[in-house]
């Protein structure tokens, strides 16, 4: 009515057109009127749209940002562990401590040496077909100095510490997660804390002490298994001759390409077990909570070597 | 091990909202106090803390030399009897009774503990098991192992918690006159924690503290 009263005031109209111009401004107040809560409306429905989409985007970011916090726990839980791990073994006073001696020489056993009969037969398998195809690509190109560095870039450098450690998260990974988890979940690291026992030098030393041995052992071993058996295929095969197989490999093998191999064999299979015992030390008292443990712990553990491969590949080539 | 000035102390000790009150034990006295399990087991943190603990609340006097929870010396004399958390399953009976003793640096102790090892698990009643894997045992066993071990430290302090729960009445009688018989034995102080005004294994305690709290936050997990 006001709106109207408005227009009235405006317009001065004579009495012959009154009704025409009330008619008309009542026509505009309606036009407007309309338009009001048109505009009130989309207003409303944008502002509702703007919220949702903002809300969306908080979300989104709240994920983000939660994901984001969790990568930096897990980094922080990992070196917490790895440098505690590192504090409890350089003093070396675990040689002096029969428990944890005991622990070791057990890990061992099923980490190293069990471990063996599976990595003889991966090796053979794996230095027959890898060799023979080395071997066989060089007398195409007839090239024979490629074989000491085909054999030494791909099977030395790359396949035997990746295989090591892939065999090793495969068979002892998920050990080291269902057991310390089950030990977690029993409430055993709480019996060693209330013993004086530190569960970093009795649970998680000698299982990184005997991933990082084994793995180097059982690289190295790999390597000379592989490399032998290849060199059988290849001369019982008539492609080369075995002596001047191993004087190519000779040739090719240099001691920065071995310390290479040491290295990884060694790192890759240590890190990976960190992560397992992070992972197994986040049971908690919920033995359900286990298997997704070892799952994450494995996935990780892959991931984590991928990672550090594709790095050492660039600072290897810097 | 042995001696006289043994004495663990304790600070005023802040639990959620509730404090512990500092106190003392020494060679013989018994203090019990009553608080639920949640409680329990914070205040057991204290007592034996992932590290050495710098927070000061709890300390043991040894032959005038102070040693904070969770230290060598402080593990040493103080013994523990918690709520099934008396062995690791992958040891033998014998390795978890042996257990402080090759952690040990120095195989002295650790050779006069074998010899005693027999004849503590006979008076115990586990001699038939003490070569077997000990797994997944009884509340009761645990209780025995733990015993044990505080029998084989000889500490001055033994700190209970709820160490009967689960057990059988018939075993709970006999277990009640071992823990009797041992701490007057080695004239032991304890520090008794219970949820149960009138449970205190049968013994006697010179001070009692009941800390009531009902809306501790779930600490699961913790212990």
């Amino acid at each position: 009515m006001l709106l109207k009263e408005y227009l009235a005031s405006k317009v001065i109209v004579t009495d012959a057109c009154h009704g025409r111009v009330i008619k008309c401004i009542e026509y505009i107040h309606d036009v407007i009127c309309i338009a009001c809560l048109s505009w009130q409306s989309i207003y409303t429905c944008t502002m509702d749209v703007l919220q949702k989409l903002i809300h969306q985007c908080h979300q989104g970011a709240d994920r983000v940002g939660i994901y984001f916090l969790k990568i930096l726990l897990s980094i922080h839980r990992f070196l917490h562990i790895f440098i505690s791990v590192l504090q409890v073994f350089l003093p070396m006073r675990w040689l002096y401590r029969p428990a944890v001696m005991n622990v070791i020489i057990r890990q061992i056993y099923f980490t190293g040496v069990q471990s063996l009969p599976w990595i003889l037969l991966i090796s053979l398998g794996t230095g027959a077909l890898t060799v023979y195809a080395i071997v066989d690509f060089s007398r195409r190109v007839q090239d024979l100095s490629l074989i000491g560095s085909l054999i030494n870039g791909i099977l030395v450098q790359e396949m035997a510490p990746f295989l090591v450690a892939f065999f090793l998260l495969a068979r002892s990974g998920v050990a080291v997660v269902t057991e310390v988890g089950h030990m977690r979940a029993r409430g055993e690291e709480a019996l060693l804390r209330s013993l004086g026992i530190s569960a970093y030098e009795y649970l998680y030393m000698p299982r990184v002490l005997a991933f990082s041995l084994c793995g180097m052992v059982l690289t190295f071993i790999f390597v000379v298994v592989s490399i032998w058996v290849g060199g059988l295929v290849v001369f019982w095969t008539n492609t080369l001759n075995f002596n001047a197989f191993l004087f190519e490999v000779q040739r090719g093998t240099d001691l920065k390409e071995i310390l290479s191999m040491v290295i990884k064999g060694m790192f890759y299979p240590m890190l990976s077990c960190v992560i397992l015992l992070d992972q197994g030390s986040l049971v908690g008292d919920d033995p359900n909570q286990i298997p997704i443990r070892a799952t994450h712990g494995v996935l990780g553990a892959l991931l984590l070597i991928l990672f550090l491969d594709i790095l050492w590949v660039i600072i290897w080539n810097l | 091990m042995e001696s006289l000035s043994d004495a663990l102390h304790w600070s005023l000790i802040p639990i959620y909202d509730q404090n512990v009150p500092a106190d003392h034990i020494c060679r013989g006295r018994h203090i019990r106090l009553i608080m639920n399990s949640r409680m329990q087991y914070m205040l057991l943190k204290h007592f034996f803390p992932d590290h050495e603990s710098s927070d000061h609340y709890v300390w043991l006097t040894h032959e005038k030399k102070n040693s904070a929870a969770g230290g060598a010396l402080f593990c040493r004399h103080v013994g523990s009897m918690i709520r099934r958390r008396g062995l690791l399953a992958n040891l033998s009976i014998r390795e978890n009774l042996l257990l402080p003793f090759l952690y040990a640096e120095g195989g002295k102790s650790l050779e006069k503990a074998e010899h005693e090892v027999t004849e503590v698990a006979e008076s115990l009643g586990l001699s038939a098991l003490l070569y077997e894997q000990a797994g997944e045992r009884s509340a009761y066993t645990h209780a025995l192992v733990s015993l044990g071990r505080c029998i084989l430290k000889k500490s001055s302090v033994i700190i209970m918690q709820e160490v009967h729960m689960g057990m059988p009445p018939e075993r709970l009688q006999i277990f009640h006159h071992k823990v009797k018989q041992t701490i007057q034995c080695l004239g032991s102080g304890v520090l008794y924690l219970t949820s149960f005004q009138d449970e205190g294994s049968g013994l006697e305690f010179s001070q009692t503290h009941e800390i009531k709290c009902d809306n501790v936050p779930d600490m699961s997990g913790i212990w």
